[in-house]
């Protein structure tokens, strides 16, 4: 990795680029702390284009690129639905059959691709086939299938090297009848049509449709394309063929008619689906140039606004020629005032980087690097950038790293091939253009939290457990226990989870805490687990749809534990399950266990630990998914007949949005009433809503042990000490240019002058204090939060901080704004108790009838129907009586008025008739 | 003086007179008649209708193909069809809530009308049996709907994409005559209008009251109407086709209720208490069961009466499902035809708001089994039955005997000859 330029402004950059290496890094004892600030960004990907359409279209236009276009394929894009396959409806499973195909796997989850057999018909649900071929990089399985939620293993063997992202695998899959309904599978994988990994998988398989369908299917986000299918109905004899260039597909309730392929259900859509040929356009003459349709716009509101990413297949450089990308033009394809980023040749096998800002070239230093790295004439390489709301650009060519200030990004974008001397050109195929949108999600949701042993009377007058269902959804087979004898401790109980068994608030967080305590009370088996799933689009929908962690009950060969297990993400050292060591939720239906989900600035940390043990445990974390959206609903579920209790449920939401004190939450602005969670001393509120310290201090009333503690510092000039528990400390100099940690005795000095916080007239601060860990973040408070990702100090105690009040204490400062999150449950659950039925508050409520010119201004386009077509009696057949009079009454007054006005005039013509002479012409 | 006075008012009796004039005593034009009160005489002839299920659309009974649906029909001769338009078959839903129309499901639409039409069905009421979703919603069922209480932006997401659709369907087929938003939301244990949680046949909870329902059932009326008529002027929407059944014997009081709250619509500032613009023409199904013919006639009329006890009277009415199952059983096909007469009688004689009545329906199931009640609705047998294909059975014969006023039934055994009697 080459970095090029580094000048202060960067030093938070690279700090944030080392946090992010030491979440990769494997867990330390006591775990990872949170870092950062809760930001709530969303990743959308505003652009994915792969150019199947054989045209620019629908993302980009060009005067001049044309858009190859070669060999066809199924492509599956990574859509997922529930049941949903791809059906070979031209061929029925016989004795024997040979079904070879390759996959050219484009980008992949590390998930499976399916091959399931015996399907009853092209419109069969997934769930309904006999049983299916699992496979992904580095493991195939057969399951036979009894349902999309059971499945039974029947053998796993070990695969290397296939299905690779960027990889094509040629596979052959031979199911072979050895005797009345049974069958036996093997797999090979073909390297130019020769096996060279071939695995049976030792067993046998019954088939109740030994007549039936062959489909395909792929996991989440597994984006591939398939080609040229085969099926062979003996070894010798060619059953079917597709080579895609003549081939057919229907869809869902399309009738199947000669289709060669059916998708079973009418969920996946045209555009997620289909045959279509590889393409993408064609660089090689000067000034060749494709733009993006939809420009980029100008955001404060997110650190990096934009990510764009494309690739390339470079075939030849030239000297005088850049390719590359633009931003910030001012019209499509206008190249004169934007930015230009891009490679040319040199005569001495390197490559040059170029800058290119309003027409002339940018001096940025080292700018070589080695051709190689190009791939010239061989594979693609990767164009990636992304653009930060303070005009960075951070470029990526070829893995190469290189950082430019002052770029103005908002305005059109596109590929260039930008000529130098209105001549040269390159020659390069792009492909895979892509652009993500990161927005912000501000979150103001009230925290909530629930013991489940708040009570209501039944209209009997007989008490029971309740809670609110416009609160919280509870999904099939999650209930309240009764109130009774047998309810020591009231709970909320998933009974034999099924596929829908939920639990979560019926309004969507972005960053928040989650604690709740969990018991088994049925023993676990293979393939149960509970877990929760974050950023749903739905609080009711089901889990593996997605992102979560599982914690699963796995005895597979082995004694039994727990694993935990994470879907659509992944751990920050990249793997996707790992075995629990020191703890196994499943071993016995007695033992309590506390759960801590922390969701941060897209991060979910994972705590837990047996609540018996010490509260500091909680403090240690397990595990942390990197990179996943927590933005939507968040929702506790159980799965394949699982059956446990949860206690004492709290979500605490920890966005910046959030506001007003809660049980589980101080927060403080200081426009009225100080919360009784605080204490202060010395220090009193000022008329513009804030706290001045006035060699005061303001504390929390209460010990704590480890939170997340936000304030606003207004203005600078006076030392502000933070007192943390025991003998520590944290000190900012009055003027922002150093911290200092006091351990007892010890000080230690951070030089913070790098970040300029002087700069700002008032400083949003945020300190992490957990287990043993301490950080300290800042930024202006008019930046985008997620500025604070990466701390400016961090420091580690010689012991874990244990408890103790934490206290603001100045000569001169003022503070504002503080939220104080803990994280050790210091915080009970509420008891949250109805004295009537929330649930029968009526949401229709009356509003004022319109009069008809309002109703027109309410309803733009709805015209009365009288209106519409006032001869038809239809219509006029429901009018009012007093319309109908009133109608009336106006037609008899215009009637009147005319006959008026006729009269009037019939009487003065007759006047100009009596005195104006007759003409002749009357006569005749 | 005493002459401008007679004269005023002569012009004002005449513009009385002109007014009064646009009452449901004028003459109508087909399409456009009023309804008449219940037990007023009928001023138009009842229009007959059939409902069947096109293998092509919905793949149940395989010998029920559009082309042999539409000879039947044909043969049954009666002008009216139930054209099966389900919103999850027709769309698929893109950004920004964009219903999409899907090519294949749209053109066999197309060509179902165009076949019906040429063997001279002149109505279409089109049905919808299930939902669609704003983008990127997902539900537990093809049946939930958000919240209102909780998710009300989703909720009126819902409920303007479903509303756009329905505008879709209005401008792409202008054949429709009648649009039924839905069917049978009010049934008791229905799966469709439930809470998300709800899965099909898993379980019995998350259910909305018929209170909420019929809320709900206003706000999508209010703006299906809307679009509708703003792609077709001519179009009418009917209510869902109640099930009238049960817990929803009194749904259409309910909806009237709702109508009358100004709760409606949700979204708006200000509440439209108007029926007519939620509304065009009270649809609903009602099947003989085990009633009498007496209680029959009662629980329709009672029901319809809804909107005389609403301030609504003369709306106009549908029954878009009625008609009989045999069990497969002879001696109670026997008895169906007998019914079958007098059910038709009593609809000319009594129930003259009725402008039309479609048959639930034209052939059994055979090859695709439901239960031995759903299965055997038909009036013919069907065409996949190897000892009688495509025979009439006992109603279809009556039915077809009233409406064509004729004895002669050999077209009815056309696909089974061998069995005319």
């Amino acid at each position: 990795m080459y970095i090029r330029r580094l000048t202060k402004k960067l030093i938070p950059v690279m700090l944030g680029i080392v946090m992010i290496l030491l979440y990769a890094a494997p867990a330390a004892a006591q775990g990872p702390v949170i870092k950062g600030t809760p930001d709530g960004q969303n990743k959308t990907v505003a652009m994915d284009e792969h150019f199947y359409s054989g045209s620019l279209e629908p993302s980009f236009m060009s005067d001049s690129v044309l858009v190859k276009t070669d060999s066809f394929g199924m492509h599956f894009t990574g859509a997922y639905h529930y049941g949903s396959a791809l059906v070979l409806a031209a061929y029925r499973l016989g004795d024997y059959n040979r079904f070879t195909f390759s996959v050219d796997m484009l980008s992949t989850n590390n998930g499976f691709i399916y091959c399931g057999f015996g399907g009853e018909s092209p419109s069969t649900t997934v769930s309904k086939f006999d049983f299916n071929l699992s496979i992904a990089s580095g493991v195939a399985a057969i399951y036979e299938m009894g349902g999309m939620d059971s499945w039974t293993n029947r053998g796993v063997t070990q695969l290397s090297n296939a299905l690779a992202a960027g990889k094509v695998t040629d596979f052959a899959v031979t199911l072979r009848k050895i005797s009345g309904n049974t069958f036996s599978l093997t797999m090979e994988i073909l390297e130019e049509g020769k096996a060279v990994v071939t695995t049976d998988f030792g067993t046998t398989i019954r088939m109740e449709h030994p007549d039936g369908y062959f489909c395909m299917w792929g996991g989440i986000n597994e984006i591939f394309s398939l080609r040229d299918f085969k099926v062979y109905d003996s070894p010798d004899h060619l059953a079917f063929s597709d080579d895609f260039t003549a081939s057919s597909l229907t869809y869902g309730d399309e009738a199947v008619g000669d289709s060669f392929w059916h998708t079973n259900e009418s969920r996946f859509t045209r555009d997620e689906i289909f045959i279509a040929r590889d393409a993408g356009p064609i660089f090689g003459k000067a000034g060749d140039t494709i733009t993006a349709k939809n420009p980029l716009t100008a955001c404060d509101q997110v650190s990096t606004p934009y990510e764009l990413s494309f690739k390339a297949q470079l075939g030849e450089l030239q000297e005088n020629a850049i390719f590359g990308f633009y931003l910030g033009a001012d019209s499509p394809g206008d190249l004169r005032n934007s930015t230009i980023v891009g490679v040319s040749a040199t005569q001495d096998g390197f490559a040059r980087v170029n800058l290119i800002k309003n027409g002339s070239a940018v001096d940025f230093g080292d700018d070589l690097i080695p051709l190689s790295v190009l791939n010239i004439g061989g594979p693609s390489i990767d164009f990636e950038a992304s653009v930060s709301s303070d005009y960075t650009l951070t470029a990526r060519i070829a893995g190469v790293l290189f950082i430019f200030n002052d770029i103005k990004y908002d305005g059109y974008w596109g590929i260039c091939d930008y000529s130098l001397d209105g001549v040269s050109a390159s020659d390069v195929r792009v492909d895979e253009a892509k652009l993500i949108r990161n927005t912000y999600t501000p979150c103001d949701q009230p925290d909530l939290s629930n013991d489940f042993g708040g009570i209501r009377l039944t209209q009997d007058g007989v008490e029971e457990y309740y809670i609110s269902d416009r609160t919280y959804y509870m999904g099939p087979g999650v209930s309240l226990r009764p109130k009774g004898a047998f309810t020591p401790e009231p709970s909320l109980y998933f009974e034999n989870s099924g596929s829908y068994s939920s639990f979560g608030p019926k309004k969507p967080y972005t960053d928040f805490i989650l604690q709740f305590d969990v018991r088994m009370v049925s023993e676990g088996h293979n393939s149960q687990w509970f877990g929760v799933n974050f950023g749903k689009d739905s609080y009711a929908t089901i889990p593996d749809r997605y992102s979560g962690i599982y914690f699963e009950y796995y005895a597979w060969g082995v004694d039994p534990c727990t694993y935990m297990t994470t879907n659509q993400c992944s751990f920050a050292d990249g793997s996707k399950t790992q075995k629990i060591e020191d703890y196994h939720f499943y071993k016995d239906q007695d033992t309590k266990y506390n759960f801590m989900f922390v969701a941060k600035n897209r991060t979910v940390y994972v705590y837990f630990k047996e609540d018996s043990e010490d509260i500091s445990q909680l403090g240690i974390c397990r595990a942390v998914i990197p990179d996943i959206n927590t933005a939507g609903y968040v929702t506790i579920f159980g799965v394949s007949g699982l059956s446990f209790d949860i206690f004492n449920y709290k979500l605490t939401n920890i966005a910046p949005e959030a506001t007003g004190d809660s049980a589980i939450a101080l927060r403080e602005s200081f426009d009225g009433a100080v919360s009784d969670k605080l204490q202060t001393e010395g220090a009193a509120a000022v008329n513009d809503g804030a706290m001045k310290l006035s060699g005061g201090s303001l504390g929390m009333k209460e010990s704590s042990r480890y939170y997340i503690a936000d304030f606003t510092l207004l203005g600078t000039g006076t030392d502000l000490t933070v007192s943390l528990p025991g003998e520590n400390s944290l000190t900012l100099s009055g003027d922002l240019q150093k911290v200092t940690v006091h351990e007892g005795e010890k000080e230690t000095e951070f030089d913070i002058s790098g970040y300029r916080l002087s700069d700002y007239v008032n400083t949003d601060f945020e300190l992490i204090v957990q287990y043993d860990a301490l950080s300290l973040a800042a930024k202006g408070v008019y930046e985008p939060a997620d500025r604070l990702s990466a701390p400016i100090v961090e420091y580690t105690f010689s012991a874990p901080v244990g408890d103790g009040r934490l206290s603001w204490t100045s000569d001169n400062a003022a503070i504002d704004d503080i939220s104080v999150y803990t994280l050790d449950s210091t915080f009970a659950a509420a008891k949250v108790s109805f004295e009537q039925d929330p649930n029968n508050t009526d949401i229709w409520q009356p509003k004022p009838v319109a009069h008809a010119a309002d109703s027109e201004a309410q309803t733009p386009g709805q015209s009365d129907p009288a209106e519409q077509t006032p001869s038809s009696p239809e219509e006029n057949e429901g009018l009012p009586t007093l319309f109908i009079i009133l109608y009336s009454v106006i037609g008899a007054v215009i009637l009147i008025l005319l006959g008026v006005i006729i009269g009037m005039s019939v009487k003065k013509k007759k006047k100009s008739n009596a005195s104006a002479p007759k003409a002749p012409s009357d006569k005749a | 003086m005493k002459k401008y006075i007679s004269i005023l008012l002569a012009m004002m009796l005449a513009v009385c007179a002109a007014g009064c004039g646009q009452t449901p005593e004028t003459p109508s034009s087909e399409g456009t008649e009023p309804s008449a009160q219940s037990g007023e005489e009928r001023d138009m002839p009842l229009q007959y209708g059939i409902n069947a299920h096109i293998y092509e659309q919905r793949p149940m009974d395989p010998s029920s193909t559009m082309d042999y649906i539409v000879e039947m029909t044909e043969i049954l001769g009666v002008e009216c069809y139930r054209l099966s338009t389900p919103l999850e078959s027709m769309f698929s839903v893109g950004e920004g809530d964009t219903p999409i129309f899907k090519e294949g499901f749209k053109e066999l639409v197309h060509q179902i009308i165009e076949k019906m039409k040429s063997v001279g069905v002149k109505k279409f009421c089109a049905v919808s049996d299930s939902f669609i979703y704003p983008y990127g919603y997902q539900v537990t069922s093809n049946g939930a709907v958000p919240d209102p209480a909780v998710e009300a932006e989703m909720y009126m997401r819902w409920v303007k994409l479903f509303a756009r659709a329905w505008g879709m369907i209005a401008a792409e087929f202008p054949e429709i005559t009648y649009i039924e938003p839905m069917n049978e939301p009010d049934i008791s244990g229905s799966n469709t209008f439930t809470k998300q949680g709800h899965q099909w046949g898993l379980d019995d909870g998350y259910k909305y009251t018929m209170t909420d329902k019929a809320h709900m059932i206003a706000d999508l009326q209010y703006y299906i109407s809307q679009e509708a008529k703003t792609a077709n002027p001519d179009i009418l929407v009917t209510t869902p086709g109640f099930a009238t059944r049960g817990e929803g014997q009194d749904v259409l009081d309910y909806l009237y209720e709702a109508i009358e709250s100004g709760a409606h619509p949700f979204d708006g500032e200000y509440a439209d208490t108007d029926p007519d613009h939620y509304f065009d023409v009270i649809n609903f199904h009602s099947y003989l069961g085990s009633t009498t013919i007496d209680e029959y006639f009662e629980h329709i009329d009672t029901f319809y009466k809804a909107c005389e006890r609403h301030g609504d009277a003369g709306k106009r009415a549908i029954l878009t499902e009625w008609g009989f199952t045999d069990y497969d059983n002879e001696a109670q096909e026997i008895l169906n035809g007998e019914n079958m007469t007098k059910l038709l009688e009593m609809f000319d004689a009594k129930m003259p708001y009725f402008e039309g009545v479609y048959l639930y329906m034209l052939n059994d199931y055979y090859d695709f089994s439901v239960d031995a009640s759903e299965d055997n609705f038909g009036l013919f047998s069907s065409r996949g039955d190897p000892e009688k294909p495509g025979c009439p059975k006992p109603d279809a014969v009556a039915f077809y005997k009233y409406i064509h006023n004729t004895e002669d039934i050999a077209p009815l055994y056309k696909f089974c000859p061998e069995l005319m009697p």
